[in-house]
This record gives structure tokens, C-alpha cells and sequence, in this order.
């Protein structure tokens, strides 16, 4: 009796363990319903390397984790996708840098656009 | 010796004069229209008031301008200020922002005024009465919320 308690005790706390570091690395784990395939695509590709947790530049993460955003409060989601659209809008993302060093990081129209519809409709659904 | 301070200071003084013939870039203000904030249902009396007083010289079209904006190159500076600081917001065409901008807009407002980066500290240096004490900052940030709720009602 104390042995396998003793044994359902042990796996209660890897499990516990086990979910706790599970990675969260790949965008949309958190908000399934926030983004859709094709986005999560274009995230995971050319934005989520630096906005996530992962990321090295600490001004890319203040600035947007793409897994916070299905935990935000409804205006600052608003805001966020927002300001996802002017970036979008004035090519700053991937920043000009980082596509001198990887050019396969930009953005190519078709992904842009695909970008631009979701937030857009995104922020509409959330106005309405 | 003597004769070579005299040179330089003669040509700082043509330099001087020759640098207020550039254009400061300084936007011209205009009179305030339909599209001003002050003709939007979001905002009240006391709160319109600390707007005018703290950031519609840099976020507006109706700028208080100082002595030194005629003269280069500190009118440079200022109207690098102005145009950036209009180009993220300008409360004089508020009512040209869609609803999703104005959110936008009132969450950046909660942020940096929030945090005490607005006013801009050097700003602040010459135009003492902008400052925004706690009081004044809590109102500040209960009437972006307030109005963030009006439009999401």
C-alpha cells in the first residue's frame, strides 16, 4: 500500500513536471481558435523566432508575444492587432536587418496579405 | 591668437545667420475643425483641458509655439518633434481614426503616460506646467479607459 502510493505520488509530479515544460514553441498552442492555419504558417516561419519567449531581442518581445495574444484583455488585443496591421503596412517586420542576414525571412505578398485580412477581420469581429 | 578667435567667431556668426534662412519644417497650425478630439463624445471638460495643456503641442494642429521655434537650429529639433509626435497622433484628427485606431491610440496613451515617458522629459525641461502629477495622471488613464469601454459598448 505505501509502495504504490508512494509510486502514484512519484507520477503525479512528473506528470505535474512533465506538463509544466512541455514547449510551448510553436505559435497558436495557447490560441488554437486566435489564428488560422495559414497564419499560424507565416507566424511560425517569420515572426515567431524573435516574438516568443525564445526570442533573443527583448524589444521584439515587449513589443509582441504571439502567445500572450489570446490572454489579453479584448482592447489590448485590439490595440495589438492594430499595431500588427500599421507594421504590416509600412514593411517594418521582418525588420530590414534581419532580412539582409536571412533574406528568405521576408514576407513574401501573398503571406503579407494573408497577415493584413486576419488581423483586420480579427479586430473587426471584435468591434462588432 | 586673438585674430583666430575673431575668425571663428565671425564664421559662427554667418553660419547662424545663414542656417535661419532653411525651412524649420515646423508645421503651420490650423484652427480647430470637426475632425478635433474636442468634437468627439469621449471626452470631458477637466480631461480635454490636460490634453491641450500636456500634449497638444506635439499631438495636435493647434501647436503653442516658443520663441526659439524661429530661430535653427532648435526650430530643427522642434519641428522634427512636432511631425513625429503628429505623425503617431494627432488629436486634431481624431475623429479620422476608425475605432480600432482610436484603441490603439487610447492604450498607447495609458502606456506612456502610465509609465511617465509622456511628456516627453525634455519637453518638460522648458514647459513645467505640462507635467502631469499622480492625480492628474490617474484621470488621465480612468478617462482612456472610460472611453476605450464607450466604443466597445
Amino acid at each position: 500500500m505505501k509502495v504504490s502510493t508512494s509510486i502514484l505520488i512519484l507520477v503525479i509530479i512528473i506528470g505535474f513536471f512533465f506538463i509544466q515544460s512541455s514547449p510551448v514553441n510553436q505559435s497558436g498552442q495557447k490560441g488554437e481558435s486566435l489564428y488560422t492555419a495559414e497564419v499560424k504558417k507565416v507566424i511560425d516561419e517569420k515572426c515567431y523566432g524573435c516574438h516568443s519567449v525564445k526570442g533573443n531581442s527583448q524589444d521584439a518581445k515587449d513589443a509582441l508575444l504571439w502567445d500572450s495574444l489570446p490572454n489579453l484583455q479584448k482592447s489590448r488585443l485590439i490595440a495589438t492587432l492594430d499595431d500588427i496591421i500599421e507594421v504590416l503596412k509600412e514593411n517594418k517586420m521582418p525588420p530590414e536587418e534581419v532580412i539582409k542576414k536571412y533574406p528568405e525571412m521576408k514576407l513574401l505578398p501573398m503571406e503579407k496579405k494573408t497577415m493584413q485580412s486576419w488581423a483586420q477581420s480579427r479586430a473587426d469581429s471584435l468591434l462588432k | 591668437m586673438m585674430k583666430a578667435v575673431k575668425i571663428i567667431l565671425v564664421a559662427l556668426a554667418v553660419v547662424f545667420i545663414a542656417i535661419q534662412f532653411i525651412p524649420s519644417g515646423i508645421p503651420e497650425n490650423k484652427p480647430e475643425d470637426k475632425k478635433s478630439i474636442v468634437n468627439s463624445n469621449l471626452v470631458t471638460g477637466p480631461v480635454l483641458e490636460q490634453l491641450r495643456k500636456s500634449c497638444f503641442d506635439c499631438h495636435s494642429n493647434q501647436v503653442q509655439l516658443p520663441w526659439y521655434s524661429k530661430l535653427a537650429p532648435s526650430s530643427w529639433l522642434l519641428a522634427d518633434h512636432i511631425n513625429d509626435g503628429k505623425s503617431h497622433l494627432n488629436f486634431s484628427e481624431w475623429n479620422d481614426y476608425s475605432n480600432r485606431e482610436i484603441i490603439g491610440l487610447l492604450e498607447e496613451i495609458k502606456d506612456e503616460v502610465g509609465s511617465g515617458n509622456m511628456p516627453l522629459k525634455s519637453y518638460l525641461l522648458i514647459h513645467r506646467d505640462a507635467k502631469l502629477n499622480s492625480e492628474e495622471i490617474s484621470a488621465l488613464l480612468t478617462w482612456a479607459d472610460e472611453a476605450t469601454a464607450k466604443i466597445l459598448k
